[in-house]
């Protein structure tokens, strides 16, 4: 208790328990099929051609690949992974390496394939909150995107456009930036990268995106046969 | 107040605030400027700003490793078990594979600098919420603070913090300018003791040297109008350095130090002495006589209004506030040496020149004494019978409750504080307190003592919440038994690093376990040398400077209070004893104000009762007596309508000036009424001579004082209203209307 009003530095990030990045996965949902032309756009015209290519999108399946480049680990963390979403009932699945997420807007159950252990969070715990973001789908308008990031900067590339923002609210702890990479021709979004604040960088890149896909029901439903509940540390 | 300006303050530290539209920006902006100020080590010895996690693992490590060791030994022989060949490997396993498995959370982050779990620290520490308040940046992020440590000037001198302050401005708002044509506008701030004390000291430096010489021009002008004469100003003002001189000389022997507030005495000092030479000069105007029948004639109404004004400055040793008290030492022997200075020094001088001065006929233009004379009696009637239905129809007037004397209008350091104290969440209302011992045990338990009372008072509904340094302080005991427990845990740190290594984790992942055991090796050190660690490392030192610290043998250790009332004394009589000081400005602002209430009855009364008895002494005449003190109620009663219906009021600082104001009234009224009695209550006389002198002595002061009004320093310019306004009051009274109550008392027609 004493602590925090006092010691201004201790308290910042050794031991935080409540960061949580995962809401920009949101956005790697957003993805294109749009032909709009760019060139010369002002910041904020080459976003809303990238929001413009989220609308109709009610269900989504991602094949993606995440680097994870943390300053504490000597090699680069590769994984590949999958995420499947629906909009309409706001659940989503998310799975990579060992470790599968199965969650709504109100709870999330964490299962690692390795230990056959699993844990049930209620959204706002530890984690929580950026994987139940998840099923609240990605932002389809200038407003929805700027309720949740601020613009920082737009600029171009080698055929792309590189969106700098930053998250607000909760989301915005430890994360620095979030980049997001947009086709310069269809405004598709190709991979997005954030950047903590310790300077570990985490990237994504799609490798297939499917638009509104018939997904299962079970999909959504934890199969948690073998598994021991358990509170990961 | 004085504890925490004693053990906590630092005179050298400057707070800069940073505001921009956007957090990054704002964080990005932060770390520029001070990288930026880091480049001149002239200016700036170090910076202390949020740190990001690398930069913490760095050097967080030794406030870490001393908070454990300052933990509980069966917490701490936890720790140690769990650093054990056979529990270590698995605690790091996990970790990695924690960091692997691609959940982006703040736990998974800091795992990675943290591999062996060194940071969850046991029991209520260990559960806090750590991310609640952020001390350094406001919730959304757009607004940071930084500490900059000044060098290169001694920061207890004003005049040096304001150069340095000026130097820094200049760095800061050239990179200001740079930055925002790269990024965005921002906005900086500055306070903390350099700013207010730069801005404090040179605005009230200057307000001074304004007055001083706006008051010298106009005195002067006031003198040559009424005198046509300039050779004898300089001679009172050369009598009046010599009194000032002589004074100080006296007081430095009999007192030793002044304190700050005695150092007020030299305008009292002036405005009082400065009427003496006047009352010499003018009544020297009036006949050729030689100094001795000058003397004569003046010097008992002199020596008695001395001796009266005397009499009321020296009961302010029955103030409870020290510095009232010296204040009233100070002045009384200086008008004493005033009067002497005056009838034997300025005397011969007064006689020299006065009778070549020319003068004016005065202010005194009355052409029907009869009407006169009846607008005297109505005055006499009127305006205390107005003062006692004001107090009915208007709000008694009261001391100011939120006072600051020494607070500038428009500071900008002020407005940065309130800036600070608005967009960090926590800061709104807290109140410092300060806990005192002779060695660090001591602390501790008075530490603990201060608990019990704080709780009690928490659960009696007079706080709303406390937070106490407990435990910040250093625990000889546990740190002499955890101290046993680490030393063979200490040749461990290569097996435990090889392992961190080992799994994956870079040097950056090592850092924190390498730092913990480093500040381990140095604490040993430590306390065998001392009985005591403290945390080791730049964030330790500077975290641990700020809530515990040791000075000329004291131990004292910080702690902040939220009253529920701020401006109550409950809350501070119910936690504070003599180890435990509450640094409240709202509740000492009342605490003032209760103690000056009760001096006005334990200090005035009795000194009028003193003044009643002297004053017949003087006059041993109980019309001229009975005149004096009516005089004395006139003045107060004018004096309450003025407050009543006008925005003057009255504060813990202006209220000083009421001794003076109760001296200028006797002085006048003496000098008026001696002069009357010589000249058998012939107004025209009495006004040509003595009139003209207390015109002068009333107007000089008033514009001396009025010349405050203008000063940035809310004390200050309240004591110049005050005082300019009182005196005017005095000098009214003691020249056109005393006299004519005098011929209506003494039936002269």
């Amino acid at each position: 208790m004493w602590l925090r009003a006092v010691v201004a530095n201790v308290n910042c990030g050794l031991m935080i328990g409540k960061l949580s990045f995962l809401p920009a996965l949101g956005i790697l949902l957003a993805f294109s099929v749009s032909d709009l032309q760019a060139q010369d756009l002002s910041q904020e015209q080459v976003v809303a051609n990238w929001l413009k290519t989220n609308e109709g999108v009610s269900r989504l399946k991602l094949n993606f690949t995440q680097t994870q480049a943390m300053k504490t680990v000597k090699v680069p963390i590769v994984q590949r992974g999958n995420l499947w979403l629906d909009l309409s009932s706001k659940k989503f699945r998310w799975e990579a390496g060992q470790t599968l997420v199965i969650g709504n807007s109100s709870n999330i159950t964490i299962q690692r394939t390795g230990g056959k252990k699993y844990e049930k969070r209620a959204s706002g715990s530890g984690g929580a909150p950026g994987l139940a973001s998840l099923a609240k789908g990605f932002p389809k308008s200038m407003s929805q995107f700027k309720s949740q990031y601020k613009l920082l900067k737009v600029t171009k590339g080698m055929g792309d456009y590189a969106i700098l923002a930053q998250p607000t609210g909760a989301s915005a702890k430890g994360v620095k930036t979030f980049t997001f990479k947009v086709d310069s021709k269809d405004f598709a979004l190709e991979g997005m990268s954030l950047v903590l604040k310790d300077g570990s960088k985490v990237s994504t890149s799609f490798r297939s995106v499917t638009r509104n896909p018939s997904i299962p029901a079970s999909t959504f439903v934890p199969d948690l046969k073998g598994y021991t509940e358990t509170k990961f540390k | 107040m004085n504890d925490l300006n004693t053990y906590f303050s630092r005179d050298g530290q400057l707070i800069v605030t940073v505001k921009t539209a956007e957090e990054y920006f704002t964080g990005e902006a932060a770390t520029a400027l001070a990288d930026r100020l880091l480049e001149k080590p002239d200016l700036v010895a170090r910076v202390h700003q949020e740190l990001e996690l690398d930069q913490l693992a760095l050097q967080g490590g030794g406030m870490l490793a001393w908070m454990w060791l300052n933990s509980p030994p069966e917490d701490f022989s936890k720790l140690v078990a769990r650093l054990g060949p056979d529990q270590s490997g698995a605690t790091i396993a996990e970790s990695m594979a924690m960091v692997q498995e691609g959940i982006l959370s703040g736990e998974t982050v800091i795992r990675g600098y943290d591999p062996l779990v060194l940071a969850k620290l046991p029991g209520e520490l260990g559960e806090t919420d750590l991310a609640e308040t952020d001390p350094m940046a406001s919730p959304d992020g757009t607004f940071r603070i930084l500490y900059f440590e000044g060098s290169g000037v001694d920061f207890s001198d004003y005049r040096q913090s304001a150069k340095w302050l000026d130097q820094f401005k200049t760095e800061v708002e050239a990179w200001r300018l740079e930055w925002a044509i790269e990024n965005v506008p921002v906005k900086i701030g500055m306070t903390g003791t350099p700013a207010f004390m730069a801005e404090v000291g040179s605005k009230i430096e200057r307000d001074m040297t304004i007055s001083m010489f706006a008051t010298m021009a106009l005195i002067g002008l006031l003198f040559w109008i009424m005198h046509r004469q300039s050779k004898p100003l300089s001679w009172l003002i050369a009598a009046m350095l010599v009194i000032l001189s002589v004074t100080i000389l006296i007081a430095g022997v009999v007192f030793g130090d002044l304190s700050v507030m005695s150092a007020g005495f030299g305008a009292i000092l002036i405005g009082l002495a400065v009427d003496y030479g006047i009352v010499l000069y003018r009544e020297a105007m009036t006949g050729d006589q030689t100094a001795k029948e000058l003397r004569k004639v003046v010097g008992p109404s002199i020596l008695w209004a001395a001796g009266t004004t005397a009499i009321v400055f020296l009961s302010l040793n029955f103030s409870s506030l020290p510095g009232l008290a010296e204040l009233g030492n100070l002045v009384a022997i200086g008008i004493f040496v005033g009067a002497l200075i005056m009838l034997w020094g300025f005397a011969p001088i007064a006689v020299q020149f006065g009778g070549q001065a020319k003068g004016g006929p005065g202010l005194h233009r009355s052409k029907s004494p009869k009407k006169a004379m009846r607008r005297s009696a109505i005055t006499a009637m009127v305006v205390p019978v107005l003062a006692v239905i004001s107090c009915f129809v208007g709000e008694l007037p009261g001391l100011e409750a939120q006072f600051h004397p020494f607070r500038i209008r428009e500071s900008q350091s002020v407005q940065a504080w309130a800036e600070l104290q608005s967009n960090l969440k926590g800061r709104d209302n807290a109140v410092p307190i300060t806990i005192t011992a002779d060695s660090v045990e001591e602390l501790r338990e008075n530490s603990a003592a201060a608990e019990t009372r704080l709780k009690k008072a928490e659960a009696d509904g007079m706080i709303e919440r406390f937070i106490l340094p407990t435990a910040m302080i250093p625990d000889p005991k546990r740190q002499a038994v955890n101290l046993k427990s680490v030393v063979p845990v200490l040749s461990e740190k290569s097996r435990l690093l090889a392992e961190i290594d080992a799994a994956g984790f870079s040097e950056e992942g090592k850092t924190l376990t390498t730092e913990m055991f480093s500040s381990w090796e140095v604490a040993k050190s430590a306390v065998e040398a001392n009985g005591f660690a403290l945390p080791t490392g730049n964030l330790g030192e500077w975290s641990i400077g700020r809530l515990f610290t040791e000075k000329d043998g004291t131990f004292a250790a910080l702690g902040t209070v939220r009253p529920v009332d701020r401006l109550s004394r409950d809350w501070v009589l119910a936690i504070c004893d003599e180890t435990t000081s509450a640094a409240s400005l709202g509740s000492l602002g009342t605490a003032l104000n209760e103690r000056i209430t009760m001096d006005m009855k334990r200090v005035f009364l009795p000194m009028i009762c003193v003044l009643a008895v002297m004053l017949g002494f003087v006059f041993r005449e109980w019309r001229d007596l009975l005149l004096s003190l009516f005089c004395l109620a006139f003045a107060a009663a004018a004096i309450l309508i003025v407050t009543i219906w006008t925005p003057m009021s009255w504060n813990s600082f202006n209220i000083c000036g009421l001794p003076l104001l109760f001296g200028t009234g006797l002085d006048f009224s003496i000098h008026m009424i001696f002069a009357l009695r010589r000249c058998s209550g012939d107004l025209g006389k009495a006004r040509l001579g003595i009139g003209n002198a207390l015109i002068f002595c009333g107007m000089s002061s008033a514009i001396g004082f009025g010349s405050l009004a203008t000063s940035a320093a809310d004390g200050l310019s309240s004591l110049g209203i005050v005082c300019a306004v009182g005196i005017f009051i005095n000098m009214a009274i003691a020249v056109w209307l005393l006299p004519r109550w005098y011929r209506w008392i003494h039936r002269l027609k």
